[in-house]
C-alpha cells in the first residue's frame, strides 16, 4: 500500500515535470544568438530644415570576431563589424526600418555609444530623447556623444587596437570616469541635468582628426624632404565638450576649458597643472614648464546673495604630485621652493578657472558651471525669483576663486641631475 | 479554527516584510516621487512613523481579543449581522491587493523582461503559484518567508550599494523646495502601502507569541520602510526628481544603473527575483487570508476550498477591470489610497472605538 502511494506520487510529480517543461519553455521571447545582429553604436543625423532622422548603426559580427579587421578584409572570416544606415520620422521608426535590410533581428540591449551629429545636435535632440528613455533596450547608463561631423563618419571608423569601434569608443569613455580631462556624460545624467535649474547639460565631443598627417607634415618641413610614412588613416579623438541649452547644441568648449569644466562640476581628480616656474629671487635663473598630476582634490561652489548681488565663492583643494620639472634644476628638496611652486600652481589653476568662467559668461552665455543648481540648492526661496531672469544674470554674476594646492612628493625621484643646456 | 499553523515572531516579522517589498519593487517609488518630489524619501519616513502608530492599535486588539484576528472580533464587537457586514471588508481588501500586486508584477515583466509573451500567459501562471502556495496554508508561507525575506532585503542593500557611484546628493537639494504640501501628500499615499501589513491581525492570532506583534511589527515595517526610502533616495538622486517620477519600477532602472567597476553589470534580473519572488509570495498571503476570513464569516470549517476560486476571481478583476496598464497605473494611483485608507485606518479605528464604548472583550 505505501509502495503504491509512493509510486503514485512519483508519477504525479512526473506529470508535473512534464507539463511544466511544456508549458514553460518561454518559446514567445526565445532568441538565438546567431539570428541576432547586435547594435553596439547608433549615430543620429538629420539634414538641416528637415525632421528626417538619418540613422547609423554599428552592428558586431560575431562570425568575423577570430581574425583581425585587416586581415580580415582579405576574406579570413569576414570584419568584425558592419555598419547599416536607415531612415525614418523619428528614431524608433528609423530602427524599423533596419529590418527592411537585415536578415537577422536587431538588438539594441548592448548598445553602448549614441553618437549625435552636428546639425541634429544643433537642429534639437527633443524627439529622441523619449525614445531613448522609454524603450527597454536602451540603458540610461549608454555613453552619449556629439561630434563636429555626422555621425555617420564617426561610426565608420576603426579604432586601433580594438576590432568593434563602438567598443574602442566605450573603453576611451571609461578611462575618463577615473582619469582624464572630459567628463563623460551617459543618459541618465544628460538627462537629468536637462531637466535641471538652468536647463543645460554637455556631452564629450567626439573628433576626427589626422594625428599622423600633421606629425608627418612638420617633421617634412623640419627635415625638408619627404618623410617615408605609411600613411594611417584618421584617428578618432575625445578633448572638447558640446554644450546643449534646452536641448540644443549651443557651443564647443576647447580643450583647456573642457578639463577645467571638469575641474568645476566635477572634480579636479585625475586632471593636471601645467605651468611656467618663476623662481622668486631673479638671481636664479632657472625657469620652466612645471607639470603636476593631481593625486585627489575637491571643488566646492558656494552662493552668497547680498545687497550687491551674487557672488559664487569657488573653492578648489587639490592634492597632486610632481610629474615634471623640466630641465631647470629646480629644487625640490628646498621647502621654499615647493611652497613657490604650490602658490605658482594654484595661481595658473586661479587663471585657468577665471578663463573657463569667463567663457561661459562672455562667449557661450550659457551656465554651464552648475551656477543655478548651487544658487537652487542654498538659497531656494530667493532662487524662484532669479529663475526667470537667469539667462540675463547670468553674465553678470560675480565670483571668487580660492585656491590651494598641496605638493605631496615628487615621483620616484627628489632633484633632477641634469642642468639645463644653457649651463653646459 | 480553520487554520492549524502556528508560527514563531521570526516567521512573523519575514512575513509583513515580504508583503511591503513588492511594493517597493513596483510602482510605488514612482508614484510618491510624483507626488513629494525630493521629499519622497522624507515621506516615507513619517508614513513609517504613522504605520508604527497603526501598529499600536492593532497590537493592542490582537491582545484584547485573544485568539481572534479582526474578521472575528468585528463580529464580537457588532454582532452577528453588522459585525459579518464590517468583517467581510477586510477579506475582499486583501482580494482587492492580491488582484493589484500580481497585476502590476506582470505588467513589469511583461513589458521589461518578456515583451513577446503574451501578458496573461504571465499573470495566470503567477495567479497559479500564488494559489498553490496560499492553498498550502500559513506554515508553507512562513517558511518561505523566512528563507527569502532575508535573502531579498540583503540583495536590495547590496544593489543600493552597487549603485552608489551615480548617485549625486546635489539632486536631493533642496528639500521643501515647494513648501510642506507634497510631503504631507506623499505621507498618506505610503502609508496607505505600508498599510497592508493590516494583514499581521490575521497573524496575529497564530502566532506562538502573540505579545510580539508589535515589536514584530515595528522591525519589519522598520525594514521595509529603509527599503523603500533606499529606492525612493537613491532614484531622486540618480536620475532627477524630474525622470524619476514617471518610471514605471524606479528600483529596476536602479539595478539598470549598476556598473560596478566594469565588472557587475547587468544585474536587473536579481530585481526581477526579488519583484516576482515577494509578490507571488505577499499576493498568496493575500489569498489566504481572503480565504480564512470568508471562511470565518460564513463559518465554513475549512478555508482551503476558497482558494483556488478566490484567486479565480481576483485573475478575472485583474483582466477585466483594467484594459491597459495606464488605467491600472491611475486606479493604483488615485483610487487605491483613499479605499485603502478606509479599511487599514477607518475601520480599525472604528473598531477599536466600538469595542471601548460597548465594553467589549474577548474571553480568555
Amino acid at each position: 500500500m505505501k509502495m503504491d502511494k509512493g509510486c503514485l506520487t512519483m508519477r504525479k510529480l512526473a506529470f508535473i515535470v512534464v507539463c511544466i517543461s511544456l508549458l514553460l519553455t518561454g518559446c514567445w521571447d526565445y532568441q538565438e544568438v546567431d539570428r541576432l545582429a547586435p547594435v553596439m553604436a547608433i549615430g543620429i543625423d538629420s539634414i538641416p530644415g528637415s525632421k528626417i532622422i538619418l540613422l547609423t548603426v554599428q552592428i558586431a559580427s560575431p562570425e568575423g570576431k577570430g581574425g583581425s579587421k585587416r586581415t580580415g578584409q582579405q576574406g579570413g572570416g569576414g570584419e568584425a563589424y558592419t555598419v547599416m544606415n536607415s531612415e525614418g520620422k523619428s528614431l524608433s521608426e528609423a530602427i524599423h526600418n533596419l529590418s527592411t535590410q537585415s536578415t537577422r533581428r536587431i538588438s539594441l540591449s548592448h548598445c553602448k555609444i549614441i553618437v549625435l551629429g552636428e546639425n541634429f545636435a544643433e537642429a534639437g535632440i527633443g524627439q529622441i530623447l523619449d525614445e531613448l528613455k522609454r524603450d527597454r533596450n536602451f540603458r540610461r547608463t549608454d555613453w552619449l556623444l556629439t561630434t563636429d561631423k555626422t555621425a555617420k563618419e564617426i561610426l565608420e571608423k576603426d579604432i586601433e587596437l580594438e576590432q568593434v569601434p563602438a567598443r574602442g569608443l566605450d573603453l576611451i569613455l571609461q578611462n575618463f570616469t577615473t582619469l582624464g580631462r572630459v567628463l563623460p556624460m551617459n543618459l541618465s545624467d544628460f538627462s537629468a541635468r536637462l531637466n535641471e535649474e538652468s536647463k543645460v547639460s554637455f556631452s564629450p565631443l567626439v573628433q576626427l582628426e589626422d594625428i599622423d598627417k600633421q606629425v608627418t607634415s612638420q617633421l617634412e618641413k623640419a627635415a625638408g624632404r619627404s618623410l617615408e610614412s605609411a600613411g594611417r588613416p584618421k584617428t578618432l579623438t575625445i578633448s572638447k565638450t558640446a554644450v546643449y541649452k534646452n536641448l540644443r547644441m549651443v557651443g564647443v568648449l576647447n580643450e583647456d576649458d573642457t578639463r577645467l569644466h571638469r575641474w568645476l562640476i566635477d572634480s579636479p581628480k585625475g586632471s593636471s597643472i601645467k605651468f611656467t616656474y618663476t623662481p622668486q629671487s631673479p638671481t636664479e635663473e632657472v625657469q620652466g614648464e612645471v607639470m603636476l598630476n593631481i593625486i585627489d582634490g575637491k571643488t566646492s561652489i558656494t552662493p552668497q546673495i547680498s545687497e550687491n548681488g551674487i557672488t559664487m565663492n569657488i573653492a578648489v583643494t587639490v592634492k597632486a604630485s610632481l610629474s615634471e620639472t623640466g630641465v631647470t634644476g629646480v629644487d625640490v628638496l628646498d621647502p621654499k621652493v615647493v611652497a613657490q611652486l604650490e602658490l605658482q600652481a594654484a595661481e595658473a589653476v586661479k587663471l585657468q578657472l577665471e578663463h573657463t568662467i569667463n567663457t561661459a559668461q562672455k562667449e557661450i552665455k550659457v551656465d554651464y558651471v552648475d551656477f543655478a543648481e548651487s544658487l537652487h540648492n542654498y538659497y531656494p526661496v530667493e532662487w524662484k525669483q532669479i529663475k526667470d531672469n537667469w539667462d540675463d544674470t547670468f553674465p553678470t554674476v560675480e565670483y571668487r576663486i580660492s585656491c590651494d594646492v598641496e605638493i605631496r612628493n615628487t615621483g620616484i625621484i627628489t632633484d633632477s641631475t641634469q642642468q639645463n643646456e644653457s649651463e653646459e | 479554527m480553520a487554520e492549524k499553523g502556528i508560527i514563531n515572531t521570526k516567521q512573523f516579522v519575514w512575513m509583513l516584510f515580504i508583503i511591503i517589498t513588492p511594493f517597493a519593487a513596483m510602482q510605488i517609488p514612482g508614484m510618491l516621487i510624483m507626488q513629494a518630489g525630493r521629499d519622497a524619501w522624507l515621506s516615507v519616513l513619517s508614513a513609517w512613523f504613522l504605520d508604527v502608530m497603526l501598529a499600536i492599535v492593532y497590537a493592542y486588539m490582537g491582545l484584547r481579543f485573544p485568539g481572534e484576528n479582526f474578521v472575528q472580533y468585528s463580529i464580537t464587537i457588532l454582532g452577528k449581522y453588522l459585525g459579518r457586514v464590517v468583517g467581510i471588508l477586510f477579506p475582499l481588501f486583501f482580494l482587492l491587493v492580491c488582484t493589484l500586486v500580481l497585476r502590476s508584477l506582470s505588467q513589469v515583466v511583461d513589458t521589461v523582461f518578456l515583451p513577446l509573451t503574451p501578458f496573461n500567459v504571465i499573470l495566470v501562471t503567477a495567479f497559479l503559484v500564488s494559489a498553490l502556495i496560499g492553498r498550502k496554508g500559513i506554515e508553507v508561507i512562513a517558511r518561505m518567508t523566512e528563507i527569502l525575506g532575508p535573502l531579498y532585503l540583503l540583495s536590495i542593500v547590496t544593489l543600493s550599494f552597487l549603485v552608489l557611484p551615480s548617485f549625486h546628493i546635489a539632486r536631493l537639494k533642496p528639500q521643501f523646495d515647494q513648501g510642506v504640501a507634497p510631503f504631507l501628500v506623499g505621507t498618506p499615499l505610503m502609508l496607505t502601502s505600508f498599510g497592508v501589513c493590516i494583514i499581521m491581525a490575521m497573524y496575529i492570532p497564530l502566532c506562538n507569541r502573540p505579545e510580539n506583534g508589535f515589536l514584530g511589527k515595528l522591525s519589519a515595517v522598520s525594514m521595509g520602510a529603509l527599503v523603500v526610502c533606499l529606492v525612493t533616495a537613491l532614484s531622486v538622486g540618480i536620475f532627477g526628481m524630474e525622470d524619476a517620477q514617471y518610471m514605471t519600477s524606479p528600483g529596476l532602472e536602479l539595478a539598470k544603473m549598476i556598473n560596478f567597476s566594469n565588472y557587475i553589470e547587468r544585474v536587473e534580473m536579481v530585481w526581477l527575483l526579488i519583484l516576482v519572488g515577494s509578490g507571488i509570495l505577499a499576493s498568496s498571503s493575500m489569498l489566504w487570508a481572503f480565504g480564512q476570513g470568508l471562511a470565518q464569516i460564513v463559518g465554513l470549517k475549512s478555508y482551503q476550498s476558497l482558494i483556488y476560486p478566490g484567486a479565480l476571481i481576483s485573475l478575472v478583476l485583474s483582466l477585466i477591470s483594467f484594459p491597459s496598464g495606464l488605467q491600472h497605473t491611475n486606479f493604483f494611483h488615485y483610487t487605491f489610497p483613499i479605499m485603502a485608507a478606509f479599511v487599514e485606518t477607518g475601520l480599525e479605528l472604528f473598531l477599536l472605538m466600538a469595542a471601548l464604548i460597548l465594553h467589549k472583550r474577548g474571553t480568555t
